[in-house]
């Protein structure tokens, strides 16, 4: 178990980490998310105590990384960024190094090399020198270092980073199988990795943890917001009015409108995962207003990660602004369809409760801090 | 830190390091010992030896300049600082790694005097210890090209580094003598000495205050000392370069003299060194 109580790092007046607090709980699979320069790789070079901490502690197992810094580090096994290999070594060599650093013992050596190479499948190249290895090779070796001894926590920064697409389903497989007997932190800038490899998603923006949960609730968190794109040939008014009637419809957005054609594109927010298409079609088809295009896009995990990488509050509260902003625009675009309005108007006011909600979330969060 | 000492001997001498430094110590150790006591029939083999300190400064850069640099740049202290090894033993392995490179070839010098001693009668006792001293030197040596090695990532940085502040010892006694034995030298020397130590001290706090009051009280003293027994002055300057001089604690024990304060000055030397890389090491994952 990890736990990391406020951490700061500071290099000069730029704060890389600001007050991260979280706990990692044991045999999960994590995944570190953020952008570039997010404070990822200080987090986890604090964590294996590479760097120290400008405030803040570090507890693996029980152990502070500084103050019991060589049991702590025992229980770790680190790939960082860019794999630590000695070029002038063999593979063999530079794993044998390992094991001695990590005070195995001798006897062991041998076999648990051997049996770490066919784990990263790098037999073959047992007794090649490490500089004459491709750079996949040299992630896999990286690899091997980290798990080697077996150490129940195994820290992997951007493991897949310069990977071939098959290699990467290798080393994802590895680490699902690594994580059903060792805790696996990995950090990565790419979603899609996470979200297949990970239990636990912790989001880091410009040093503070902005999001931690499953990677199902947080594609929750995105629920309620589904788009669908619409391009339809008709009077622009009677379309909006027949899309209203479908219901569970937040609002419509007008992107364009040709008068002289009459066709219109427009982007239809629905609540919830609600998915209209179907009675859009009819509804399109008893006023006779071909529907020349339908796409349907549902709010990711991606979306998630984008808004909370953002500016954080700012920004979102700048579109919840702009978005109450427009709802108001398409309630007096049609106004002679007072019934509609009142239940979009009621399906606001519900979007409102939810905003409000991830609000005070976003408040306690801060209070956190 | 034996994994640390075995994968660094294996790497000088995997590549070509150690068998170079090993080659060219013994050429001209070779080449002293052929010239001063081969061909003149000189029994003290000592009197080679110190001759040859110059091949430190080339050697002992060379030698170096990779040893804590080199981890630094390619990131491989990743891996050691985040496994369960400290790091003095860190330093240490690394340390003694460089001795033991060191000691090979003067392995072989003990084997000179016994080359000497089949043409006639020396003295044992002073050939060793001779080649003791140098040893001592050597060490100091490289304890001062590790130290610098770890403060930079460059490894060409740190060679060229090395071999300034070893050429500077290798002169300083001649640098020394430039100096008049007057007390009033000694005095514009120590006041000039001040200044930089308050400017240094500026640059690392950013504090002027501080360093202005610590410069002017310094300066003070020197003052109030100089007026009140300039004497303490007199040659003072010479014995404090003179102090630094590594290569000199050599001549003692050369001239047949077993002197331990050498002795002790070059062990202490050598692992101050050793002590300023550790903290250095430590600092900069603390920056």
């Amino acid at each position: 178990m990890i736990e990391v109580t406020n951490l700061v790092k500071r290099y000069g007046n730029h704060t890389a980490v600001d007050r991260l607090s979280f706990t990692v709980e044991d045999g999960q699979i994590y995944g570190f998310l953020g952008p570039n320069g997010a404070g990822k790789s200080t987090t986890m070079n604090i964590m294996t105590g590479y760097i120290a901490a400008t405030e803040g502690q570090v507890l693996i197992n029980g152990h502070d990384i500084l103050e019991e810094p060589a049991e702590a580090k025992k229980c770790i096994g680190y790939l960082p960024e860019l794999p630590p290999l000695y070029m002038d070594m063999t593979v063999r060599e530079y794993l044998k190094f390992v094991a001695e650093l990590k005070k195995l013992p001798k006897k062991e050596h041998a076999d648990h090399i051997a049996e770490v190479m066919e784990t990263v499948k790098i037999t073959d190249m047992a007794d090649r020198l490490i500089k004459n290895l491709s750079k996949g090779y040299r992630q896999r070796v990286g690899l091997a270092q980290a798990i080697i001894g077996y150490p129940e926590i195994i820290i992997l920064d951007e493991p897949t980073v310069g990977l071939d697409p098959k290699q990467i389903i290798e080393i994802r497989d590895l680490i699902r199988s690594l994580g059903k007997k060792h805790t696996v932190i990995l950090s990565s800038h790419i979603l899609s990795e996470v979200s297949a490899v990970c239990d636990q998603i912790m989001i880091i923006s410009k040093g503070k943890l902005v999001a931690n949960d499953t990677p199902e609730k947080l594609s929750e968190m995105a629920s309620g917001t589904t788009d669908i794109h619409l391009e339809i040939k008709g009077d622009r008014e009677r379309v909006k009015a027949a899309i209203k009637s479908c219901g569970f419809i937040d609002y419509i957005e007008v992107n364009s409108y040709q008068k002289d054609t009459g066709c219109g594109v427009y982007t239809v927010h629905v609540q919830e995962n609600q998915d209209i298409r179907e009675e859009i079609f009819y509804k399109m088809a008893d006023i006779k207003a071909p529907i020349l295009e339908m796409s349907i896009s549902r709010k990711s995990l991606e979306d998630v990660f984008l808004e909370l990488t953002k500016d954080e509050a700012v920004s979102r509260s700048e579109k919840k602004a702009k978005r109450t902003a427009n709802g108001a625009e398409n309630e007096t675009a049609s106004e002679d369809e007072a019934g509609t309005d009142e239940t979009s108007g009621d399906e606001a006011g519900a979007d409102e409760t939810s905003g409000d909600k991830a609000g005070t979330d976003e408040a306690a969060r801060e209070e956190d801090e | 830190m034996l994994a640390i000492y075995k994968r660094e001997l294996k790497s000088y001498y995997s590549g070509f390091m150690g068998f170079v430094f090993a080659a060219f110590l013994l050429f001209i150790i070779g080449i002293y010992f052929t010239a001063y006591n081969l061909a003149q029939g000189y029994p003290h083999f000592g009197y080679a030896l110190s001759g040859v300190t110059f091949v430190f400064l080339v050697l002992v850069p060379i030698i170096t300049m990779r040893c804590m640099s080199e981890e630094r740049r390619s990131k491989t202290d990743q891996l050691i600082f985040t496994s369960p090894v400290s790091v003095t033993g860190m330093v240490l392995g690394k340390y003694f790694a460089l001795l033991t490179v060191f000691a090979l070839p003067m392995a072989i010098t003990c084997l000179y005097p016994l080359i000497l001693a089949s043409m006639g009668k020396i003295s044992y006792a002073m050939a060793y210890s001779s080649i003791l001293a140098f040893f001592l030197v050597g060490c100091v040596d490289l304890a001062v090209g590790m130290f610098i090695s770890s403060l930079t990532e460059s490894p060409v940085l740190a060679a060229v580094l090395t071999f300034v502040v070893l050429f500077a010892d290798y002169l300083i006694s001649g640098i020394a003598s430039f100096f008049s034995n007057e007390s009033t030298s000694s005095f514009l020397g120590f006041a000039l000495f001040v200044l930089a130590v308050a400017l240094l001290l500026f640059i690392m706090t950013k504090s002027l205050w501080l360093s202005v009051i610590v410069g002017v009280v310094l300066e003070a003293v020197l003052a109030v000392l100089y007026v009140t027994k300039a004497t303490i002055f007199t040659g003072t300057i010479q014995n404090v370069l003179g102090a630094l001089d590594v290569a000199a604690r050599m001549d003692d024990f050369i001239n047949g003299v077993f002197n331990t304060s050498n002795l002790v000055y070059l062990l202490s030397a050598a692992c101050l060194f050793v002590f300023f890389t550790i903290q250095s090491v430590e600092k900069r994952r603390w920056y």
